[in-house]
């Protein structure tokens, strides 16, 4: 009897899978076999086979004429939406070009602030005062040669539009004017050279307010 | 060998631009999907809503469709995402029996096989109001397997879960109906 039992929990969790024929043939064999020859089991089998005789026997529901209509037309308002959307400016955009004129700014002054500290470790030629500024300087220079790299990552339509050319080969003295995308401005202030940016200029105000006192 | 996925080729065509491949596809599958959502959710209102929330996301994803599973797969699983969502909503509104207990009246005639149809006609309605009952997804599993005729494989992607995952659900659903409906035996 015990031996009977325990053959038939081998046997229960594949008389479901037997009805969804799911079950490679060779055990289809061993299922119906020991249904046949086990009451219980058959049992078991007939009545699990009557849930799915109950559930198949309702029809799909007739789908009603209107439905059909009723998509159409929410197709066409969100045609509509869609079209609204592209003529309108998204919220987003002016955020970017605020975000896009502040990181210009910022790194325009970090700029400025690698060429003063620059003029001033030269004019005292105190190799004592340079470490701090040289610290400071070398990202603030490197930044403009790593820009190209990143802006050619963005995908073409987040590309900024092109700048316009300054003329000369010989770089104006006033970064300000310089156009962004040459400093790498296009950075978001997302990224670890814009926070050195920024600490940058912490520490010019540092330095300005140590030479003021 | 699996047999060519029709709804797929025409999925494709509406993504170049055939219009009539889409009114094909809510021609073949509006109704199933009904069926499954009208079961999911017991509100017959609320499925033909989510009908065609299904098929607005198959028109927005017009642009991105790729043939990875059969088409109907990736309709079921749609179509179960926004069911589990409505029935998590927290004040969804108080379901509705769309399925009455059927009485005599509407059988022509008398006599056993009168009868008998009216018994098959009890059992069906009394296994859809047990099948309401169920978790959630024993009675998506179920319903997909022995309604629908999804494979296990295919019911294991629409519901995201391992097929003998999906093979405990349905088998837990079928016995605990089975149990349910002992009385009309």
């Amino acid at each position: 009897m015990q031996g009977a039992a325990s053959g038939c929990h081998e046997f229960e969790a594949d008389l479901s899978a037997l009805l969804d024929d799911e079950l490679a043939p060779e055990r289809v064999a061993e299922v119906r076999a020991h249904s046949r020859a086990c009451e219980s089991c058959g049992g078991r089998l007939a009545r699990l086979a009557r849930v799915d005789a109950a559930l198949s026997r309702a029809p799909a529901p007739a789908v009603p004429p209107s439905l059909r209509g009723r998509l159409e037309a929410r197709l066409e308002s969100a045609r509509e939406a869609d079209t609204t959307a592209r003529r309108t400016p998204r919220l987003g955009a002016p955020r970017r070009a605020w975000r896009g004129r502040a990181a210009g700014a910022l790194a325009a002054a970090a700029a400025g602030v690698a060429l003063y500290l620059a003029v001033a470790t030269r004019e005292a030629a105190r190799p004592e005062a340079a470490p701090t500024p040289v610290q400071i300087a070398r990202p603030l220079v490197e930044a403009p040669r790593e820009a190209p790299q990143q802006v050619a990552k963005r995908p073409a339509a987040a590309r900024p539009a092109p700048a316009p050319t300054q003329g000369p080969a010989e770089p104006p003295l006033d970064l300000g004017s310089v156009p962004e995308e040459e400093l790498g401005l296009a950075l978001e202030i997302e990224t670890v050279e814009d926070l050195d940016v920024i600490a940058n200029l912490e520490l010019l105000e540092l330095v300005l307010a140590a030479e003021a006192g | 060998m699996k047999a060519p996925d029709q709804d797929a080729a025409l999925m494709l065509a509406f993504c170049a631009g055939d219009g009539a491949a889409f009114e094909a596809l809510f021609g073949r599958w509006a109704a199933p999907l009904l069926r499954y959502l009208e079961r999911m959710l017991r509100d017959a209102a609320g499925a033909e809503e989510l009908v065609q929330e299904v098929f607005l996301r198959v028109h927005g994803a017009r642009q991105r469709y790729q043939p990875q599973a059969r088409f109907s797969t990736w309709l079921y699983r749609i179509a179960t995402n926004l069911a589990l969502n409505e029935l998590r909503r927290p004040r969804r509104r108080e379901l509705h029996t769309s399925l009455e207990e059927p009485g005599g009246a509407a059988l022509a005639g008398v006599g056993p096989a009168a009868e008998e149809e009216l018994d098959a006609r009890r059992l069906a309605a009394r296994v859809d109001i047990e099948l309401a009952q169920l978790p959630e997804r024993q009675r998506a599993a179920l319903c997909l397997t022995a309604v629908e005729g999804l494979s296990y494989a295919e019911v294991a992607e629409a519901l995201e879960i391992s097929e003998s995952a999906v093979k405990a659900l349905v088998h837990r659903a079928r016995t605990a109906l089975a149990e349910r409906i002992k009385d009309l035996e």
